[in-house]
């Protein structure tokens, strides 16, 4: 690892933390996004995460956002005949998004990212420190 | 140990450059939703170990500016915030560590001359 | 009375030294003129490799911060012993140029 290497690590878990904060926003922006039922659902979004370096044993360089995965395109049929996108059944198609769910991500995700935030500033007043050896 | 040693112009040459990365930088961070803004970088690190042979070649090393071919988030803007971020720290937590470094030479010149 | 001249009887002839009292000083490294030359050797090892860290810093090749300070520190205070040493030695040396004789 490079001489202050902990600090690009730490930006690296923000980073993702952060695509997931987005992720969560914009499910929730969509969770009444309904749709004809001819059409697929607005997908839930799922940041996949992937860790970096380390494989040669020693102490790897953070994570990054290996990809976006995207939900079930079924979505839920619901009845709602009075709804303009409805078909001759009356259904259309919401996205399969728990908004509890959703919640619960939101808060872990938050946290990570936060402590991401620690991990650096701990790190940087770290190496301040040590730069007053022998003074 | 001489006064305009190598080690004091290579201090002094890298401090240079180090300024310019953090003027670049903060040009980022700065410019952080400027629509088609690419985000700048700055190398001079090469340079100056390739001119480690002859002082004169350290003292003329200059800092290159390269700008981020990357593709930007909608408005075309490629700052990443955290990377700005870690960027803006290191430069400055090696620029302390340089600064200390010269002050180190110019204390040990100053310990041989004195009366102890 | 007769004065018998002073002859060479018991004056040994002031001849050039015999080669084998003619030695040339050996290079004492166990002496005090080895030690100080040896301890100026090793300070300027401390020097080097002080600088050859922060050369490393500058061109951002440095794995450790650590590395460059504790040579930094040991080569400002192997320097300030040295210092003193040679303070003391030359107010020595003064001392016993100052006595009457």
């Amino acid at each position: 690892m490079s001489m202050f290497g902990s600090l690009g690590v730490s930006a690296s878990g923000m980073g993702v933390y952060k695509t997931w904060i987005d992720a969560i926003s914009d499910n929730v922006a969509n969770i009444n996004t309904v749709r004809p039922s001819d059409q697929p659902a607005f997908q839930r979004r799922m940041v996949v995460a992937q860790s970096v370096g380390g494989e040669s044993g020693g102490v790897g360089d953070g994570a990054r956002v290996a990809g976006i995965r995207l939900g079930d395109p079924e979505g839920r049929l619901r009845h709602d005949p009075d709804h303009p996108l409805a078909d001759e059944d009356g259904n259309v198609r919401s996205p399969d998004i728990e908004l509890s769910d959703e919640m619960t991500h939101l808060i872990v995700a938050q946290r990570s990212y936060q402590a991401n935030v620690t991990v650096f500033e701990r790190a940087r007043d770290a190496y301040q420190r040590a730069l007053e050896i022998g003074r | 140990m001489t006064l305009a040693g190598m080690t004091s112009l290579t201090i002094q040459s890298a401090l240079r450059g180090l300024d310019a990365r953090r003027q670049a930088h903060e040009a980022n961070v700065a410019n952080v939703e400027t629509p088609g803004y690419k985000a700048r970088s700055v190398e001079f690190e090469a340079e100056l170990k390739a001119a480690l042979t002859h002082p004169r070649l350290v003292t003329r090393v200059t800092p290159n500016v390269n700008v981020s071919g990357e593709a930007g988030r909608a408005n075309g803007n490629n700052v990443n915030i955290d990377q700005e971020m870690v960027s803006l720290t290191e430069t400055a937590l090696t620029q302390e560590l340089l600064i200390r470094a010269l002050n180190d030479r110019y204390g040990l010149l100053r310990t041989a001359a004195g009366n102890g | 009375m007769t004065i018998s001249p002073i002859g060479a009887a018991g004056v040994s002839s002031t001849g050039p030294l015999s080669a084998a009292s003619r030695t040339a000083p050996a290079a004492d490294s166990s002496g005090f003129a080895g030690s100080i030359t040896k301890a100026l050797d090793e300070l300027d090892q401390l020097h080097s490799s002080a600088d050859s860290f922060a050369t490393q810093a500058a061109t951002g090749e440095l794995e450790s911060v650590t590395d460059y300070l504790v040579a930094a520190t040991e080569a400002q205070l192997a320097t300030q012993v040295t210092v003193a040493v040679r303070n003391r030695a030359v107010e020595a040396f003064n001392d016993i140029m100052r006595m009457p004789v």
